[in-house]
């Protein structure tokens, strides 16, 4: 009998306790892949992509919240800003494109952002990558060029079911019971291809709608032509870069510049949103931990039902050596099914973690409008095998040496 | 005998659990001292924004002056005391007057002009950033600079070490326990 039919036999003859082994590290398995992909995408969304924003002009708060607010349509803009000063600071050397935008309407839980027409023809979400409205790209239309016209971004359409031609009412604000500009009709003429950023979440309209929206008032309908009184939430800078692609470094006295005025300040994505992580960071590590936990107490388990299996083979063990298994035979039979057990419940574990981080990853699109996805590889799927390889042959350890110092005569021995 | 073993490696995982978790605050407190002490940071944590050196004007909760020398040209921000050092104090100076003593103890006089940040809404006699040229500064890599400057209300002495930066709580006579 091979080696391999012995340990499925003895899985098979212990099947209940193999299985929870199994199980129980699967779990641990799961939950630590999970966690460590979502953490890991989560950790690229917000730090490395920067979402074709070197810089956002906005108005003196939160940083934090302004680049929730400008680049992942979240949380509320702490102002505005003088779109005089957005002029000047366009005159800065460093800074080779800007797109004003004003944010504060919404429809149907999507942010409705009022923005400059350059934005979807030039502005590159992600490095090289423009707008599309291509069919083969999942847009359809065009850019806005009138007044009452309207871009949907990829995700709001699909969820609102919005074709060509619909229109809609905008919200004057972001929260449910905001009143609606109920006179102002707006007409999608496009929807933009998927992007897979939190642009996709949002819908486009032009800056002149923004300011001459009914119920708006006297005064912000002159900012329409007014540039002296204009108001803006932000702009969208790009920012010049050295040959290597880096940010050029006078971004930084840019940034004090600009911030040291009353009336706005310059904040850098990449800048600002590790300090998100600082903040929730203790979350991800507690899970982490948790993770580390679960597993540990699974191999744990896995080391009992060796225990338990190797106190009722000590006969069958004793038999193997007295027809001339050796004791090396033995070890390497009890550490192998250790292997095997461990390696079984990685395997569950991987599929199972995948299959989490799937409906997470899904979930958290839809949501945010979020880059995650379910075939992300992460550090733990990496040394996942080799480290559950070392695990069942660390938690075989033990009941391989008791089984490599079974007793033949002793075990033997009859029972009755 | 099954149960000793079930013990010992209990007690071996509540071990290493408890080491890790131990060994996180152990670990913090000698990195932050190994940082203070290989200078990463600027003294007492502070942050030269510009990646200049920062000079106390005679305390450090007063404010600071950061010094940048590139291609003869001294520039200095004045900025904010303690960790307020990204933002800008204003001075109504319109120069600055100082004694450059180089390195090798020739003395040597430098005005800083007052140069408006435009963006910041700045104009000569409320300006924070000053500049001065001079074409022996090109060659200078290391030098000591005083002088007096406005600043929160009366007339205060500045004294720049360039390249390394001054902090009074940092000269042999400074009493203990300098605030920080």
């Amino acid at each position: 009998m091979s080696l391999w039919r012995i340990i499925l036999k003895s899985l098979r003859q212990h099947w209940l306790s193999s299985s929870l082994a199994v199980f129980s590290i699967a779990l641990g398995v799961a939950l630590l892949v999970s966690v460590v992909s979502l953490r890991e995408q989560a950790h690229n969304n917000f730090t490395q992509v920067g979402l074709g924003v070197d810089a956002v002009l906005g108005p003196k708060g939160s940083p934090l919240q302004i680049v929730l607010n400008a680049v992942y349509h979240l949380e509320e803009m702490p102002g505005k800003i003088k779109w005089t000063y957005y002029q000047k600071v366009l005159q800065e050397p460093l800074v080779v494109e800007g797109i004003p935008f004003c944010t504060g309407h919404s429809y149907a839980g999507f942010r409705v952002n009022a923005i400059d027409g350059r934005f979807l023809t030039d502005f590159e979400y992600l490095p090289g990558k423009h707008f599309s409205f291509r069919p083969e790209d999942g847009g359809e239309g065009k850019p806005f060029e009138n007044r009452d016209e309207a871009v949907a971004g990829w995700e709001v359409a699909r969820a609102l079911g919005i074709r060509l031609g619909s229109a809609f009412n905008p919200v004057c604000g972001v929260r449910a019971g905001d009143p609606v500009h109920v006179n102002d009709r707006i007409r999608f003429v496009g929807i933009l291809g998927r992007t897979g950023t939190p642009h996709d979440r949002a819908i486009y309209i032009p800056m002149t709608a923004f300011y001459t929206l009914e119920g708006h008032g006297a005064d912000v309908a002159g900012m329409a032509v007014d540039e002296q009184h204009r108001e803006i939430s932000g702009a969208y800078l790009k920012i010049r870069r050295l040959p290597g692609g880096a940010l050029h470094p006078g971004i930084m006295d840019l940034k004090y510049n600009v911030n040291q005025s009353p009336e706005a300040q310059i904040v850098v994505p990449t800048e600002v949103l590790p300090n998100l992580f600082s903040i929730i960071g203790w979350v991800d590590k507690t899970l982490l931990a948790i993770a580390l936990l679960v597993t540990l107490l699974s191999a744990l388990f896995l080391l009992v039902a060796l225990l338990s299996a190797l106190r009722e083979r000590r006969r069958d063990l004793a038999l193997m050596r007295s027809l001339g298994a050796t004791r090396r035979t033995v070890l390497g039979l009890v550490l192998s099914e250790s292997v095997v057990m461990a390696v079984l419940g990685g395997v569950g574990g991987f599929l199972l973690g995948h299959a989490i981080v799937a409906v997470g990853a899904a979930f958290i699109r839809v949501e945010t409008g979020l880059r995650f996805s379910e075939m992300y590889l992460s550090w733990a799927d990496v040394f996942l095998f080799p480290a559950i390889v070392v695990l069942g042959l660390i938690v075989g350890a033990i009941p391989a040496i008791q089984a490599y110092r079974t007793g033949v005569l002793k075990n033997l021995v009859p029972v009755s | 005998m099954n149960c000793n073993i079930l013990t010992v490696v209990l007690a071996c995982t509540l071990g290493v659990v408890m080491a890790a978790s131990g060994g996180c605050h152990r670990t913090d407190e000698p990195k932050a001292e190994s940082k203070k002490a290989s200078g990463e940071e600027d003294k007492h944590g502070h942050e030269a924004h510009h990646g200049g050196c920062l000079n106390a004007i005679e305390l450090c909760s007063v404010g600071h002056a950061e010094v940048k020398l590139e291609d003869g040209v001294l520039r200095c921000w004045f900025v904010g005391g303690e960790n307020e050092t990204d933002k800008s104090v204003r001075v109504p100076d319109e120069e600055i007057r100082l004694t450059v003593r180089l390195d090798g103890g020739e003395e040597k006089p430098l005005v800083l002009a007052a140069k408006p940040i435009d963006l910041a809404g700045e104009k000569v006699g409320d300006c924070s950033y000053f500049e001065g040229a001079a074409d022996w500064l090109k060659n200078v890599k290391r030098f000591v600079a005083t002088g007096t400057v406005q600043c929160k209300g009366k007339e205060r002495p500045i004294r720049i070490e360039y390249p390394d930066g001054y902090d009074p709580d940092d000269q042999p006579d400074a009493s203990a326990g300098g605030g920080h």
